[in-house]
């Protein structure tokens, strides 16, 4: 509705020159940043107070890690997306467990229907395996940067979400993050859904009461990967 | 039809819900006073909304240690809202102009029933029999489920508050808790008569909140697979970008946004910000000062459709941006701050009134002090003309205006308000804005008394003639001054006023003798520290 949008702007444009007589406008400069030596310990902080359960690892040993997790947790059907850094993740791991199916998210999930890809997130799928973009500290978040290789649903659907995340991204907060990944100036667009993660799903609609697992996972496991300690020992 | 539904318990149980169904019928059928004594008497509300409000005031103290980290975070909120209002109009086209670019489709609507017909005129161009939403409260506003269900379109709730007040037939109570009115047995009820679970059967009655949720979630599941159209709400729209940022805890709004095939999100046209650097200090305040969170459990920032290369996502995103009386608020010089509002609560969290009467009292969508303030200033809610009682509900105390994260000055609209519903005639006619029903309000009696009081004070023979007249005559005052006193004692005036005290204590009387009796070292010094 064309009209609407010009009657809309019209009041808004004659209004622009009514000054609030309440208004304060500030000059302030931005908030202190959380100082680096601190990140580390208060993202590990804020992300077990919200129920993630972490488990510290290295660059050689994180798939070894998600054996064992996946193994203790009885996972039997673990879901991943079509990237590189999956394939021998996608060979190999149904030969170490032997009741684990992994299925490869290679498939649209098409609209209206309800097609296999769709079925299988909601009906088969026991876990959701991604990769976080960055970690941010002062909230203890993981940003997931979803596109082919990071399906939107796979860190949603799937009642336990798995993400793995390398200690080099850990930036001190979303301002930064903004800042170093998603300049327009720079180029750097953000993608068509920038998600921030910090705990699995919950709720306290139901008198004050905190569930976990409300619509999304129910169990967030973060494997941290230390791979700058790797560097400097190498 | 199950078993279990013919048990006698079940049939009891279900008698009780619809019970509290009628009595909720009833009470948001009558008058703002009527519904507020309703509520005063009902003992199992007063105690939820107690409870709920101290508990989400102890939250929210628990983020903000530092008292000077609150306040400079809180002119930081202010400054953000005011920059983003001072540029509105270009950033509203900034916004279309990104979004369209992002593959967005942005619609301008006027009107509630403009609102209303653009989702639904979407719907039908889809062929879409069936929406779930995530949390909005502008969907409430304009009342949107009612509009698509008398079009034969079902609408599902998927936020755990809000699905189990649609179960109940209510309407929210809290605009972040919105059945915070219910305690757990109310709930573990309603989701036992009323709900049913994917298989067609009865959900067993519990009152543990892990099970409450786990049922309520396998049901919405299947619906989030299922529907048609995911509909949500935004915290902020960013125009620089093109993008809309929610945020909660649930990923139901995620599940709406993400698993249908459309998305349409709708919001008012004041939620938009310039840039992402206006983000942080928002997103700093907003889970703090509405749930005690440091973040939630999700930031979902959503800047497109799915492209042709991704495996998931809605295939159209649509933007509804509304009105309804938002622009006018814009032209108003003392009430604009209105617009500052990031929706997250913590004034009705705050407010001594909401924590006794609680959200439904209030009959309007937004309840509490932003929801007195903003109601009446509604297009669609019928001014002042049917709201001015909301604004008098009101101790003027300033809990909210001091908790509210963006500084908007809550007492003062309020009592701008107050003075609106009771405007003579001719101040209406200043060509000045006015708020609709302004002067609905305006009693002779009253506006009498004011007049009076205001004569009193401006001749000071006649306010000591006043005052001895009181002091010397208060053996004739009533005892009795209903329905004031029907709660209160009845005040006695003293038997010598403050001006005799003093004279008699020596005190000097005239502003003249009062200077010449500080000495002007005193008052050197005063005018030195300011």
């Amino acid at each position: 509705m064309i009209s609407a949008k010009s009657n809309i702007l019209g009041r808004l444009r004659k209004g622009q020159s009514v000054q609030a007589t309440a208004a304060s406008r500030h000059e302030l400069p931005t908030l202190p940043r959380l100082p680096k030596d601190q990140w580390k310990a208060s993202f590990m902080e804020l992300m077990s107070a919200n129920h993630a359960d972490i488990v510290e690892t290295t660059e050689a040993g994180w798939q070894q890690a998600l054996v064992s997790e996946l193994g203790s947790r009885q996972i039997g059907n673990l879901v991943v997306a079509s990237r590189a850094e999956n394939l021998p993740l996608i060979e190999q791991l149904p030969r170490q467990l032997s009741g684990l199916t992994v299925t490869v998210f290679d498939q649209a999930v098409e609209a209206g229907a309800d097609t296999a890809m769709r079925s299988t997130l909601f009906q088969q799928a026991e876990a959701g395996l991604s990769y976080a973009s960055a970690a941010l500290a002062e909230t203890g978040s993981l940003a997931l940067v979803t596109g082919p290789q990071e399906p939107r649903t796979l860190s949603l659907v799937p009642p336990l979400s798995i993400v793995v995340v390398r200690e080099s991204t850990l930036l001190s907060g979303v301002a930064e993050l903004f800042e170093h990944s998603f300049d327009k100036q720079q180029g750097q667009l953000l993608p068509t859904n920038l998600v921030l993660v910090s705990g699995p799903s919950k709720t306290a609609d139901i008198q004050q009461t905190l569930a976990y697992g409300a619509h999304g996972p129910k169990s967030l496991l973060i494997l941290w990967v230390n791979d700058l300690h790797a560097e400097s020992v190498g | 039809m199950s078993e279990l539904r013919n048990q006698p318990e079940f049939i009891e149980l279900t008698e009780v819900v619809d019970r509290e169904e009628h009595e909720f019928a009833d009470m948001a059928a009558r008058h703002f006073k009527a519904r507020a004594k309703m509520a005063l008497e009902n003992d199992t509300l007063r105690a939820s909304f107690r409870g709920a409000s101290d508990f989400l005031m102890a939250k929210r103290r628990s983020v903000f240690p530092d008292e000077e980290m609150l306040q400079a975070l809180r002119d930081r909120g202010e400054a953000a809202r005011q920059r983003s209002l001072q540029d509105l109009p270009d950033l509203l086209e900034l916004l279309e102009q990104n979004l369209i670019a992002n593959g967005i489709q942005v619609h301008w609507a006027e009107t509630a029933q403009q609102a209303n017909q653009i989702i639904h005129d979407i719907m039908v161009a889809n062929n879409a029999r069936s929406v779930v939403k995530g949390k909005s409260m502008v969907s409430e506003e304009i009342e949107l489920n009612h509009y698509l269900e008398a079009r034969g379109i079902e609408c599902l709730e998927s936020d755990m508050g809000e699905y189990l007040v649609q179960l109940a037939k209510e309407a929210p109570s809290h605009i972040v808790m919105p059945v915070i009115h219910k305690n757990k047995q109310q709930i573990a009820r309603l989701m036992h008569t009323r709900a049913t679970t994917p298989d067609g059967e009865a959900v067993p009655y519990s009152e543990d909140v892990d099970d409450l949720i786990g049922n309520a979630r396998a049901i919405l599941r299947q619906k989030f697979r299922q529907a048609d159209v995911g509909i949500s709400g935004v915290n902020m729209a960013i125009a620089e970008t093109g993008t809309l940022l929610l945020v909660e805890n649930e990923g139901n709004g995620r599940m709406s946004t993400t698993v249908p095939p459309v998305h349409i999100a709708i919001t008012g046209i004041e939620k938009v910000v310039r840039s992402l650097s206006d983000v942080p200090e928002l997103l700093t305040l907003l889970p703090r000062s509405a749930t005690g969170q440091i973040i939630t459990t999700y930031v979902n920032m959503i800047s497109g459709p799915r492209k042709a290369e991704e495996p998931d996502g809605p295939e159209q995103v649509h933007l509804v941006l509304l009105d309804n009386g938002r622009s006018k608020m814009f032209n108003h010089p003392d009430l604009k701050p209105t617009l500052q509002c990031i929706r997250c609560g913590a004034c009705m969290n705050h407010c001594p009134v909401y924590a006794r009467i609680g959200g439904h009292a209030y009959g309007s969508t937004y309840p509490g002090p932003i929801g007195q303030v903003v109601t009446p200033q509604l297009d669609s809610s019928g001014g002042l003309g049917v709201h001015a009682d909301m604004v008098n509900a009101c101790s003027l105390n300033g809990a909210c205006g001091e908790a509210c994260p963006v500084r908007i000055p809550l007492p003062d609209l309020i009592r701008k308000l107050r003075a609106e519903a009771n405007a003579p005639v001719t101040v209406q006619h200043d060509g000045k804005p006015h708020v609709n029903g302004s002067g609905s309000h305006r009693s002779l009696a009253e506006s009498l008394i004011w007049q009076g009081w205001s004569q009193l004070h401006r001749h000071s023979a006649l306010y000591r003639l006043t005052t001895t007249a009181i002091t010397k005559g208060r053996v004739l005052m009533p005892s009795k001054l209903s329905p004031w006193t029907n709660t209160r004692v009845m005040p006695k005036p003293a038997a010598s006023s403050l001006h005799q005290l003093a004279k008699k204590a020596g005190v000097p009387s005239s502003a003249a003798d009062i200077k010449t009796a500080q000495t002007p070292d005193a008052t050197d010094n005063r005018e030195g520290k300011s």
